[in-house]
């Protein structure tokens, strides 16, 4: 049964995640559609939505998107009403740039957005915390200095070089010098196949999707994974240093159990916080890296998306990665409920 | 009417950025095919599968073109070298866009720009700065290094006639060369006279002259900041002072738009035909309306005789009139300087060594090859059509490359790589002469038999066009249904009319009065005015199938994603044209193949048939064995054909041919009663969405019992292809392209400059990550 004091906390920090995406809502109309006027003195939709037509020599369906999307009538209340209402309803509209509804171009590419960078991610985190958990329990030796140097290393060194590097290295030079298409020159793929049984279409997975997976999410992996080792280094180090810690050893408690029983407890919030602050951003995408690698994600949509003044693109995406952060932000506060148990005393 | 086209801009700017690194330009000869006067249309496609890669990094498709994954790549002038050192089959091809026109300086020339009396409202002040300008410097000195072309008219000369031919009236080096001397004298006799300190002043209000230059950013722009460097520092000699006031290109745009700039420095896209400019300088097109402004006129230009021509110009049937008004227009706005010209950019296209029989477009009397970017774009058919590979004249798989779009909507796109990706499903009613692709009378026919245009009154009393066109008969869909002018009907009417969906909704749509269907094939269209354009909109019409569209719920959906509802392998994306779309990976690839019943179908992509054995004379009642051999267009035996021998004369038989394999069948024939035959050995080879077919004709004697058969070899097997007959003469002539004559030296200064920048800013990063640890 869920306790009184649960139920409580629930319901403020449900109250709290709903805040923050009315205030990201806010923000974003502030931002996309008041400051450009102010900025500009015009409206940039309108200077989008007129070049497209002068460029046909055609005006005709202007008067339908100013209509459509009330760009027309007064910014408050009328256009925000307007916003917020079909945001709320995820009625995301239609693309000023393209003409394509907007959910269609993102579910589009969500899949591979979700997939690469969800996977760069988990991965990245695995890998992250074991070398950082190993870097910190052997800390001053030549294997934290190596894991911290190379994780500093890669941190710093420029993603788009990196995917370059190895769009050569392993996809280009292979096939230019022995004719080998070890991987390929970027690209993605289906990633389910339909095939025939018994007259009836079944779709199975594409293996040939994760030969193209590689390559960009090596890419990631290298560029992310330094991070995540850094700071559970940092964390648990912290955490080692505490008096508690010393007690411990003390009282002669192995090092594993101090670890696994005490340490890692400890970090755990504020590992998991930054798990769940790093979610959203599977969604956003990861544009240089997607560009290199053709890959057919968000990141490169959201980048034309905002460089086109394409309202109706960016407002919806940024809508569903406030829900994301949200979400993630509320799975993190319910966890956080159960490993930390001061928590439950401050209640 | 002129478009600040975002994309085109961002393509141009990196077409100017990456000018900016120093290149060696080693250009190998590469022939070009270039098509006789009013051509036929060719016969194909010859290759059998055309597949489109979407890769939006242009590093990316240059690794690509060079490891051979694709056959056709854009190519920037820095990368010329680099691409034929990798690819020394490569052939460069340097083409000339007609549409845009670089490096303007345009001016603002209303009496007063935000509230303020503004002195280039004064014709003699745009005029001494139109002397500033020093072109040939500009394209050798700047960021283009000599890949360019001097632009010294206003209307571009690459429009071929629509353009003055006396440029003594038109030419801005003609009228203004460049001369501080001459920009002085102007500047004294408009008053403006320099003071003590050196500047001129303003008579009217005393002030120092000054222009304010909008400008875009010298790191996003380089050769256009270039130029009005020049004219600063050119202005500043002859005591004009200049401001250069960059920002991005939206507050560019934005500025133009809502007339707050004095002068700004842009490049225009035009379109394929010069008509933007009755929008960019009709007075009409400079209103205010409740305190804001409308139309397209951002200069403001407003001169009563410029309107008269303008109209004539737009509004006139006969050609010839309306072109010799818009030559009247240009020495108007020639003397009003509304904008100074600079340059003409140029396109450099590599394309593999093994295709050839690659066609060019021209517009004379300018002689050089020319690039349109259009909706209609006539070098997607033509080059589709016409290229083959080296050594094998038929079949094989062309790979291109584009760098992404959204959704292949014919009704709804706005994206040019959208449009030519339709294009290849969707033929329009008729394509450019590529010989003179202004040349509206010569235009090639592609589904129509013939077109007229004649002036009417029309039933409210009014002037009146009646177009009148003629579908051919033999045009089918994808699917299968046959074309009949209810698609061209639809199109109009639901698609333009009442949705205003965007390619259906041209200015003929716009002014359509009424339509006559008078069989299933033609039909009279009455449009409200006369305007030449009108049978240009006729003629690049794209008509979709009704069938498919009139049952759409919405038709702003993506076609290409949607299954055909009763054809499986097809998808809504429906048309008439030589290409089927067969898959379509989102972000990834399109594939299209031949489309077998196309009406403009090689004939020579039949199978070819070999039959031995044959005996033209026979007893009655004796059977004679055939040894068929059966071969695919591309030589390859073809096992899955389906053979069959038909007998007709005296009776009607058919005999099936037994596969033996290896392309090879066998029949027998007989026996017969006594009589004259004719034998018809017939193979029809699968395809993907059809299938191709020959046959032979023999003629067959069989004697009655007793009496001696006829002599042997009576009658000459005869080979004929089924499906579409089409007996043209060969399309094009061959002739060798021009290689520019640019040539520079390798300067890697700013590689190195620009790899040095990287790498400290790489150390900075590590030292301060660095740094934060040990603390």
């Amino acid at each position: 049964m869920v306790s009184r004091g649960f139920a409580r906390y629930i319901a403020v920090k449900a109250l709290n995640r709903l805040f923050l995406i009315i205030i990201v809502l806010v923000l974003e109309f502030i931002i996309l559609r008041v400051v450009p006027i102010v900025l500009y003195g015009t409206d940039p939709a309108l200077i989008i939505i007129r070049q497209a037509e002068q460029q046909a020599a055609r005006k005709a369906d202007i008067t339908e998107f100013i209509e459509r999307f009330a760009l027309d009538k007064p910014l408050f209340p009328d256009q925000f009403l307007f916003y917020f209402t079909k945001l709320l309803m995820f009625d995301f509209g239609i693309s000023f740039r393209t003409r394509v509804p907007v959910a269609q171009e993102i579910m589009d590419r969500l899949g591979n957005t979700v997939i690469l960078l969800g996977a760069a991610l988990a991965i990245s985190i695995v890998l992250g915390l074991y070398a950082g958990l190993y870097a910190a329990m052997n800390k001053g030796r030549r294997r934290d200095s190596f894991i911290t140097l190379f994780g500093m290393f890669t941190y710093a060194f420029p993603s788009y070089v990196l995917a370059f590097i190895l769009l050569m290295g392993l996809a280009y030079l292979p096939k230019v010098a022995w004719g080998v298409s070890l991987f390929p020159l970027g690209g993605s793929t289906k990633l389910f196949e339909s095939i025939s049984i018994g007259g009836f279409e079944v779709p199975v997975f594409n293996v040939e999707y994760l030969w193209y997976l590689t390559l960009p999410l090596l890419s990631l992996l290298i560029t992310t994974f330094g991070a995540w080792a850094y700071y559970v280094r940092q964390l648990v180090l912290g955490e080692l240093g505490q008096d508690y810690i010393l007690t411990a050893r003390a009282v002669g408690l192995k090092p594993r159990y101090i670890m696994r029983s005490y340490v890692l407890k400890n970090v755990s919030p504020p590992f998991i916080t930054t798990i769940a602050l790093n979610i959203p951003f599977i969604l956003s995408g990861a544009i240089i890296v997607e560009t290199i690698f053709s890959w057919h994600g968000l990141g490169r949509y959201i980048y034309e998306s905002v460089i086109n003044y394409d309202y109706p693109a960016i407002q919806a995406v940024l809508y569903i990665i406030a829900i994301i952060t949200a979400v993630s932000l509320f799975i993190a506060d319910i966890l956080i409920y159960y490993l930390d148990p001061r928590i439950k005393l401050e209640k | 009417m002129v478009a600040f086209s975002s994309s085109r801009i961002t393509r141009v700017l990196g077409l100017m950025l990456a000018a900016a690194l120093i290149i060696e330009l080693v250009s190998p000869l590469s022939s070009g095919v270039r098509a006789q006067e009013a051509p036929e249309p060719p016969l194909g496609p010859n290759i059998d599968v055309k597949e489109v890669l979407i890769v939006p990094d242009y590093s990316v498709q240059l690794l690509k073109f060079e490891a051979g994954e694709i056959d056709m790549v854009t190519v920037l002038p820095k990368d010329v070298e680099r691409v034929t050192k990798n690819r020394p089959d490569a052939q460069i091809i340097y083409l000339r866009p007609v549409h845009l026109t670089l490096g303007h300086l345009s001016f603002n020339v209303r009496e007063t720009v935000n509230g303020k009396w503004n002195p280039w409202s004064i014709k003699e002040l745009r005029q001494a700065m139109a002397h500033l300008i020093n072109r040939d410097e500009i394209i050798a000195l700047s960021p283009l290094k000599g890949i360019a072309e001097k632009s010294t008219t206003i209307v571009s000369h690459r429009y071929g006639d629509w353009v003055n031919p006396d440029r003594s009236k038109v030419d801005f080096e003609v009228r203004y060369p460049f001369s501080f001397e001459k920009a002085n004298e102007l500047l004294d006799k408009a008053g403006f006279l320099r003071g003590e300190d050196g500047w001129r002043r303003d008579p009217k209000t005393g002030e120092i002259l000054t222009l304010e230059i909008a400008v875009l950013p010298e790191s996003v722009q380089p050769v256009w900041y270039y130029i009005a460097l020049k004219y600063k520092e050119n202005a500043e000699k002859v005591g004009i002072r200049v401001v250069l006031k960059t920002m991005s290109i939206s507050e560019l745009v934005a500025g133009i738009m809502s007339r707050t700039l004095q002068s700004w420095l842009l490049g225009y896209y035009y379109g394929a035909y010069p008509t933007y400019y009755y929008y960019n300088y009709h007075s009409k097109e400079d209103r205010w309306v409740d305190g804001k402004p409308e139309g397209i006129n951002y200069f403001g230009v407003r001169n009563a005789t410029l309107d008269k021509y303008l109209d004539e110009f737009l509004f006139s049937l006969d050609i010839e009139k309306a072109k010799r008004a818009f030559w009247k227009a240009q020495e108007i706005l020639t003397d009003l300087v509304p904008t100074i010209p600079a340059y003409l950019p140029i396109t450099i296209v590599a394309v593999a060594g093994k295709w050839k029989n690659i066609p060019f477009y021209y517009a004379p009397p300018y002689d050089k090859p020319v690039d349109i970017y259009d909706p209609e774009n006539p070098n997607t058919f033509f080059f589709d059509m016409m290229i083959q590979q080296e050594g094998s004249p038929l079949g094989g798989k062309f790979v291109d490359v584009v760098a992404g779009f959204s959704a292949l909507n014919p009704l709804t796109s706005i994206l040019l790589t959208e449009n030519i990706l339709e294009n290849y499903v969707l033929d329009p009613l008729t394509v450019s002469n590529p010989n003179n692709i202004y040349d509206i009378k010569s235009r090639i026919k592609l589904l129509i038999e013939d077109w007229s245009v004649e002036p009417v009154t029309l039933d409210d009393g009014s002037e009146g066009t009646k177009l009148t066109v003629k579908l051919r008969r033999d045009i089918r869909w994808h699917d299968g249904v046959p074309m009949t002018i209810y698609d061209l009907e639809w199109t109009i009417t639901e698609a333009g009319v009442k949705r205003r969906l965007f390619w259906a909704y041209p200015e003929m749509v716009r002014q359509l009065h009424s339509i006559n269907i008078i069989d299933d094939y033609t039909m009279e269209i009455y449009v409200k005015g006369r305007s030449w354009l009108y049978e240009l909109n006729l003629l690049t019409f794209r008509p979709v199938p009704r069938h498919i569209w009139s049952k759409l719920p919405d038709l702003t959906i993506d076609p290409a994603r949607e299954p055909h509802p009763s054809i499986k392998g097809l998808t809504l994306l429906v048309g008439n044209g030589r290409w089927i779309l067969k898959e379509y990976i989102p972000g990834t690839k399109l594939v299209f193949v031949w489309n077998p019943m196309y009406h403009l179908r090689n004939p020579a992509k039949s199978p070819a048939i070999s039959v031995e054995g044959f005996r033209s004379s026979l007893s009655e009642g004796e059977v004679q064995s055939l040894r068929i051999e059966v071969r695919d267009y591309l030589g390859n035996p073809a096992e899955n054909a389906k053979v069959t021998v038909r007998v007709s004369g005296e009776i009607e038989r058919t005999f099936e041919a037994r596969n033996e394999g290896g392309g090879v069948f066998s029949a027998a024939i007989g026996p017969l009663p006594a009589g004259s035959y004719r034998v018809e050995v017939r193979a029809e080879v699968p395809v993907d969405y059809g299938s191709i077919s020959s046959s032979q004709v023999f003629d067959l004697s069989v004697a009655a019992a007793g009496e001696a058969p006829t002599a042997p070899g009576a009658a000459a097997p005869a080979q004929a292809e089924e499906g579409v007959r089409v007996e043209r003469g060969p399309p094009t002539g061959v002739e060798a392209l021009e290689v520019p004559e640019y040539r520079f030296e390798i300067d890697n200064t700013m590689i190195y400059a620009l790899a040095s920048v990287a790498a400290v800013l790489f150390i900075v990063n590590f030292l301060l990550v660095a740094r934060r640890i040990r603390g």
